[in-house]
């Protein structure tokens, strides 16, 4: 029982956790980075472990902070997403949603739902310090 | 992500796909490598790279092996100054691929979306970009080059292009006579279809041009596409001049066929045995700039030969 955890430990970090053929999975976002600084592994895990679980692969990396040119950088390895949303890996929303702003998926509903929202409050906030100038 | 289309598409401009064809054409680049003048003393030099140099290994050997082994380092000589090559602006980025207006807010900055799948090359590689504007588009040439480094870096290139590259540092580089430093860096750093390779090495290349220093570039990798640089834009003068003043009759004749065949077809070929004084009095009447000048050049030359041919007869 020792040597198995040990040998679980020496997988590497991007793949190679367990994976069931009957089991369900998810494509989810995985927290790496450290405290302030969020960085993202997109993962196939099983669905039903814990968010840090080993991978059964890793698919790609987010990072949500700005970079010193303003950008936002994702990587996706398109040709394993298809693999595994052929065999019916759930996808998260996180992962959907940038699957669709990349063009590889339509859009998802919640990035209009978030665009919307976003744009309402411009406007009362806007509208807000239109009223205070006047 | 939709795909991006193969790299063929210079059909629309017909001259550059012209151009990129023409540099690889194997001719052109026997003419090329002729010109060069491969020494392998200078090829297999010590430069001074940041490495241990080899230490000498010494040997006994029969004239045969001796010639067989010459025989091998001059092959590797000819794969060690392979040419860079001049080709074409890359013209398939930026391209708009969808517009959305209905997700404008959804965040304040762009993303940069790549794909990193297994054994597609950087050229290759699909890489998308969200504006803020909900503007889906192909991402132009430094978005590539930054993210092409982050997630596949190749080793001597560099993120950030070095300051050295920007016009007003690259000067003094060039008075100073780095030639070779600047061209093997930009090999390094850049594409060859990026607009930044082609503004360092031109300008470089008009500089070696201007102040006549093409014995820098003998027997590197860079001679062959200066060569190739004067024929296509049509700035012969210097360097025939040159070759003139320096006793290079072979390299006129060879430049000059490397001249017609860029600039009136690949097929032609000049019999050049017939009267070669001819064919370059011909050249310097139709094509050069400066007739005076490489005209004395020419009776220079002659005289001189003639001289040398007397006195050993």
């Amino acid at each position: 029982m020792r040597a198995y955890r040990l040998l679980k430990k020496l997988m590497p970090s991007s793949g190679g956790g367990d994976d069931f053929e009957k089991a369900k999975k998810s494509i989810r976002l995985a927290r790496y980075g450290c405290a302030n600084r969020p960085f993202y592994h997109i993962v196939v895990v099983l669905q039903r472990r814990d968010c840090k679980a080993h991978p059964i692969e890793q698919l790609g990396t987010y990072d949500p902070m700005e970079n010193h040119n303003g950008e936002k950088l994702v990587s996706f390895n398109l040709e394993r997403i298809k693999y595994w949303m052929a065999k019916k890996a759930r996808l998260t929303n996180p992962v959907a949603e940038l699957l669709g702003l990349s063009g590889f998926l339509p859009i998802h509903p919640h990035t209009y739902m978030t665009a919307w929202r976003n744009r309402q409050k411009n406007k009362t906030e806007s509208e807000q310090s239109e009223t205070v100038t006047n | 992500m939709p795909d991006c289309p193969d790299l063929n598409e210079q059909e629309n401009n017909p001259k550059k796909a012209e151009l990129s064809n023409m540099f690889f054409a194997e001719p052109v680049q026997d003419l090329l490598f002729k010109l060069t003048h491969v020494d392998v003393q200078k090829a297999f030099r010590k430069r001074f790279i940041g490495q241990n140099p080899d230490t000498p290994i010494y040997k006994f050997m029969t004239t045969a092996e001796v010639e067989k082994m010459q025989a091998e380092v001059k092959l590797k000589a000819k794969e060690k100054v392979q040419m860079p090559p001049i080709v074409p602006l890359r013209t398939d980025l930026g391209q708009v691929l969808e517009v959305n207006k209905d997700i404008i807010g959804f965040d304040s900055s762009k993303f940069i979306f790549t794909d990193i799948t297994f054994g597609v090359s950087d050229k290759k590689r699909i890489v998308v970009v969200r504006e803020p504007n909900g503007i889906l588009r192909k991402a132009n040439e430094d978005e590539r080059h930054a993210v092409n480094q982050i997630y596949f870096p190749q080793s001597g290139r560099e993120l950030k292009h070095p300051a050295m590259f920007d016009d007003n540092n690259l000067k003094p580089l060039l008075e100073n006579g780095d030639y070779e430093f600047i061209l093997d860096r930009a090999c390094c750093q850049f594409e060859p279809d990026d607009k930044n390779y082609h503004r360092v090495v031109f300008s470089t290349y008009k500089h070696v041009d201007e102040s006549k220093n093409y014995h820098v570039l003998e027997s590197t990798r860079h001679l062959g596409p200066l060569l190739f640089y004067l024929a296509f834009n049509k700035k012969p003068d210097n360097f025939v001049l040159y070759c003139l003043e320096t006793e290079r009759f072979d390299d006129v004749i060879w430049f000059i066929q490397l001249y017609t065949k860029l600039n009136q077809g690949l097929e032609i070929e000049l019999d050049g045995l017939k009267d070669q004084f001819k064919l370059i009095k011909d050249f310097i009447n139709t094509e050069c700039f400066d007739k005076v000048k490489l005209e004395e050049a020419l009776k220079n030359y002659t005289t001189r030969n003639s001289e040398i041919a007397s006195k050993t007869n």
